[in-house]
């Protein structure tokens, strides 16, 4: 009996230890104290995704600069409570950093009753990523002109696009108001219902991440007609803004940054910004980020700060005009 | 699983719904027990304790359709070919409570043997406390102070469900599995959670 | 033929060295992952997605997937020998493969299920072969009238689930529909039954749910009734393993039937194994001469779930690799990976990357034999687990559960969740009210709900939808006979009984 007790331990271990050896063991270079330990990146979204492919990506040579390892940690949960809350629960010592994306300014005001104040218990670092949405059609449907689609379709206008709360879904309402007012959202659960809602013919425009739908526009599954920057998408030249088509006032920009705890020695914050600028301006960094349809850039905390409560302004007049209830 | 209420009727192999037949003696206490306190007391011991007890699963589900269904109310409802947010969970908080009430009237006869049997059951308090325990202990560990010490205390607390001393197999066992647990899904698997603290 | 030429390159691809290595290492830490109960193939493939980013992608895809079919192989280990499920998918088996257990047929339980799976998983892989392109515009064309009509159809199926009262079976079904409704309405935003807990807003796990009220409660189940299973010390020879010729028998068409089904559902974006598992358990009790049998040890019982579980694990990489579409979450993972890799999947992966295409393909194939030949012996080993006493048994596997469900989402309120649900399982199954049927609601509400109301939306609210729908109107004929059939067979029973007995 404890033989076989034995023999399944013995497996466990054998197979444990040899990851054991695997792992590196990076020693500190430099002269500043910080960082000479690894440093944890909070992720509040699961692993594929790409708030976290994104990290993971900038996190390699970030490490390098560092001269510590970045260990990423997902926590995906809703409205990302369980990665903040991890987070909050941390010290302010520059060793625990986490990614919040234009979804958390979203969250502020979705969620009433958050246990924690982002304004107050985090700082931003950097920008990292930034990433607009794209309008798109069935390829088939003709249409390559967003206003000519507006006019044809009217009130029967059918929006597909991501669940309610997130930023595509909000997007869409945010559309909605400026161009079209009694259009229909049909909320899908995931980018791939979307996309075969689109190719079923059952909506006729499509709002999503172009990241998600790139392989799609690539394989003429979907068309673009707009895109939702500020400026034109540089994988997509043709394409104008939905500005440009007609509908004023409807830019929507996505970003990942990283943030750190509010009491972190401002140095840490000063290092880790310039090493994020220096990483992102790489050529190989944007060329990466460019192929998920990411631009890669930096700005400097009191820009972030800036952007993060103008977007929380922002989407919270969308939330309200669209009546969307809150938690 | 075994049904441990047993019913004077199984009316299962029948088409229609019985009429419970044969009324329950016990009601006729109730009658002759209302002036007499001793009785009462008796009564509350002997029949209605167990036999809330025995039914309480079913009583239990037609609570949690009804709340369900209040709650349920207050979303917007709508209707069939429009259904708002509240339409669904409201048809099945009712599909619910009526079907429990259907499985409470079906499985009412209960002999005093069966009613007194169901509560005579000890509820088996050592197992019970033991794995709750040792759960709890896990969640409320895990995070703050580690993997090992958390593995530990949830080990040690589970196997005292059964009874007989061996403390010293239960600490190598939950030594064991609290480092290979460790090396295996913390460090080769890496879920975030510290060794210690 | 251009396709077996292709396939034949694909071989060549697979059968390198490193790409068998990495398949090996995959499918056996899959298996491995698939035994232990909580912890399961989404959470071990996103763990594992950082190390293949060094790797080469194909390499990379070829372990992932390993772990991904590898998981279902051993996921109905510890549902036999323990009836605590690996994974949610796996929990069906427990109410066959249990029962066959302890009548001392644990060792043919395991074979009989590794055959199928590998039968289940051969057949997927068939189809991935030669019929990809056609399958995947097939699945892709489901609208949500026609997965309304599906789900209708396996949720009258549960019905078959419950062994002892019916009633008590569909309020378990209730139960589970409406504990299926937690979380955010898809269609409209609305938290339901949040009460203001975050962590509530996206549902209540499944991973918790299964765990609890199939391991927890089991355990908590042998610890009261004081009857802790017995060790057993016997050793198991190959020939105590192989089933009888009537149990071959049962096995034959059940197991095809499993394929079948279990392909269907999985190459469904947005349906998983567990709807799988369930619908071909549930058609086998309809189909079967035997239907008594069932939840007693009886071998199509354990054989179609088991071709079904990983005939739809295998299935759901057709609309994956050849439309780009992910056939569930842990597709969406994998194409994260293939993602870094700066690869995008779809239509013109099969073309201009058919290397990557045809070489994950024939490891599949080379993954699943590999798996054939690494289980069978392995079937001993799990046996002799049962002869360690339970009482080291029990905290062992109660410990495998805290990590398992922790590990999903890193969330300890999930594991207290699991203490919860295993606590009401118990409570509820000592009254007779089973458990299987509760889990397949709670997968199922949900689902069909946002089918419903999006199918009447996409319809401006006309019901005609579900009829005028060709795939939606078929379902719905078959769910009709279904009901029928079942009445006619409760009438034919009353008769029976109702006549006096000479």
């Amino acid at each position: 009996m404890i033989s076989v007790l034995r023999l399944f331990t013995l497996m466990l271990l054998a197979i444990s230890l040899a990851g054991c050896g695997s792992e590196d063991n990076v020693t500190a270079g430099g002269a500043d104290a910080w960082p000479d330990k690894p440093v944890r990146i909070i992720i509040p979204f699961g692993p594929g995704g790409l708030a976290d492919v994104t990290m993971r990506l900038a996190g390699e040579p970030l490490g390098e600069l560092l001269g510590e390892r970045l260990v990423m940690e997902n926590r995906p949960g809703a409205g990302g409570v369980a990665a903040a809350t991890t987070m909050l629960n941390a010290d302010a010592d520059g060793y625990t950093l986490i990614v919040l994306t234009n979804g958390t300014t979203i969250t502020e005001t979705l969620f009433d009753d958050l246990p924690y104040n982002i304004t107050e218990d985090l700082v931003p670092v950097s920008a990292v990523a930034w990433f607009d949405l794209v309008l798109l059609v069935n390829p088939d449907s003709g249409f390559t002109d967003l206003q000519a689609l507006l006019e044809a379709r009217g009130d029967n206008l059918r929006i597909a696009t991501i669940n309610p709360g997130s930023t595509q879904n909000l997007s869409a309402e945010l559309f909605k108001s400026l161009a079209s007012n009694n259009a229909t959202i049909i909320p899908y659960r995931t980018t791939p219902d979307v996309l075969g809602a689109l190719l079923r013919g059952e909506v006729d425009l499509a709002i999503d991440a172009y990241t998600a739908l790139k392989g799609a526009i690539d394989n003429n599954q979907a068309r673009p007609i707009a895109v939702t920057g500020e400026v034109r998408n540089p994988a997509m030249p043709d394409i104008p803004t939905a500005v440009e088509a007609g509908i004023t006032g409807f830019v929507v920009t996505g970003w990942n940054a990283l943030y750190a705890r509010t009491g972190t020695d401002p140095a840490i914050i000063d290092r880790l910004n310039a090493d994020i600028a220096s990483v992102l301006a790489t050529d190989d960094i944007r060329t990466r980020f460019a192929e998920l349809g990411v631009e890669a850039r930096a700005n400097t905390p009191q820009e972030m700060q800036q952007r993060f409560l103008s977007d929380i302004e922002k989407w919270r007049r969308v939330i309200e005009a669209a009546g969307i209830e809150t938690l | 699983m075994e049904n441990n209420a047993p019913t004077k009727v199984s009316p299962e192999d029948r088409c229609q719904i019985p009429v419970p037949v044969g009324i329950d003696h016990r009601i006729y206490d109730v009658l002759h027990a209302v002036p007499n306190g001793k009785r009462l007391t008796r009564f509350f011991r002997q029949f209605l304790r167990p036999s809330l007890v025995a039914r309480l699963p079913v009583l239990l589900l037609i609570l949690i359709g009804l709340i369900a269904g209040s709650i349920a109310w207050g979303y917007e409802v709508g209707s069939f070919t429009d259904m708002g947010p509240g339409f669904v969970p409201l048809m099945l908080s009712i599909a619910l409570a009526l079907l429990a009430a259907l499985i409470l009237w079906r499985e009412w006869p209960i002999t005093r043997a069966g009613a007194g049997k169901a509560a005579g059951q000890d509820f088996a308090w050592r197992p019970f406390c033991a794995v709750s325990g040792g759960i709890l202990a896990w969640v409320l560990l895990a995070e703050s102070t580690g993997f090992v010490v958390a593995a530990i205390a949830q080990v040690v607390l589970t196997a005292l469900a059964l009874p007989g001393p061996r403390w010293r197999s239960i600490l190598i066992m939950a030594g064991i599995l609290s480092v290979a647990g460790y090396f295996l899904f913390v460090v080769q698997l890496g879920v975030p959670l510290e060794a210690v603290g | 033929m251009e396709t077996l030429s292709l396939l034949s390159m694909g071989f060549e691809q697979a059968l390198t060295p490193e790409a068998l290595l990495f398949c090996f290492i995959g499918v056996s830490l899959g298996t491995f992952i698939g035994v232990l109960p909580g912890i399961g193939s989404l959470t071990t493939i996103a763990l594992c997605l950082p190390l293949t980013f060094h790797l080469e992608p194909l390499l990379g895809l070829i372990m992932l997937a390993g772990i991904f079919y590898g998981a279902q192989y051993g996921s109905s280990t510890a549902s036999i020998l323990l009836n605590v499920p690996g994974s949610a998918p796996a929990a069906i088996t427990c109410l066959d493969g249990y029962p066959m257990s302890r009548q001392g047929r644990a060792g043919i339980a395991l074979f009989i299920t590794t055959i199928a799976s590998f039968i289940g998983g051969s057949f997927a892989i068939l189809l991935l072969i030669f019929f990809a392109p056609v399958l995947a515009e097939f699945a892709i064309s489901f609208s949500a009238a026609d997965y309304f009509s599906i789900m209708l159809l396996a949720l009258t199926a549960a019905s078959t689930l419950s062994v002892g009262s019916p009633l008590k079976g569909l309020a378990m079904v209730s139960l589970g529909l409406l504990m299926g409704m937690v979380g955010t309405d898809i269609n409209s935003g609305q938290f339901r039954y949040t009460f203001g807990i975050p962590a509530l807003a996206d549902g209540i796990n499944l991973v918790a749910l299964a765990m609890g009220l199939f391991g927890v409660a089991e355990i908590l189940n042998n610890l009261a009734a004081g009857n802790v299973p017995q060790a057993g010390k016997e050793k198991i020879s190959f020939k105590q393993m192989l089933p009888t010729p009537e149990d071959w028998r049962a096995f034959r068409f059940s197991c095809l039937r499993g394929s079948f089904i279990g392909s269907f559902i999985g190459m469904l974006p947005g349906t998983g194994p567990t709807i799988a598992t369930f619908m071909a358990y549930a058609a086998e009790k309809k189909l079967s001469k035997t239907p008594e049998k069932f939840g007693h040890g009886a071998v199509a019982g354990i054989s179609a779930p088991e071709a079904a579980n990983n005939a739809s694990v295998q299935a759901a990489f057709i609309p994956t690799l050849t439309l780009g579409v992910p056939g569930d979450a842990i597709m969406a993972v994998m194409l994260g990976g293939l993602l870094i890799h700066g690869i995008t999947p779809g239509p013109q992966l099969v073309t201009t990357d058919a290397a990557l295409f045809w070489g994950v393909v024939a490891s599949f194939w080379i993954g699943n034999i590999i798996l054939l030949i690494l289980n069978l012996p392995m079937i001993g080993l799990w046996v002799k687990l049962l002869s360690i006493p339970y009482r080291f048994l029990f905290p062992a596997v109660l410990f495998l559960i805290c990590i398992g469900v922790y590990s999903v989402n890193n969330n300890s309120t999930d594991v207290l969740l699991t203490l919860v649900f295993g606590i009401m399982g118990f409570y509820f199954n000592r009254h007779g009210f089973p458990s299987a049927p509760l889990l397949l609601g709670f997968v199922l509400g949900p689902l069909m709900e946002e089918n419903f109301r999006r199918a009447l939306v996409l319809s401006d609210s006309s019901l005609a939808t579900f009829v005028d729908r060709p795939i939606s109107a078929v379902f719905l004929a078959m769910t009709a006979v279904l009901l029928v059939f079942s009445f006619r067979r409760k009438a034919t029973l009353t008769e029976d009984k109702v006549q006096p007995a000479p």
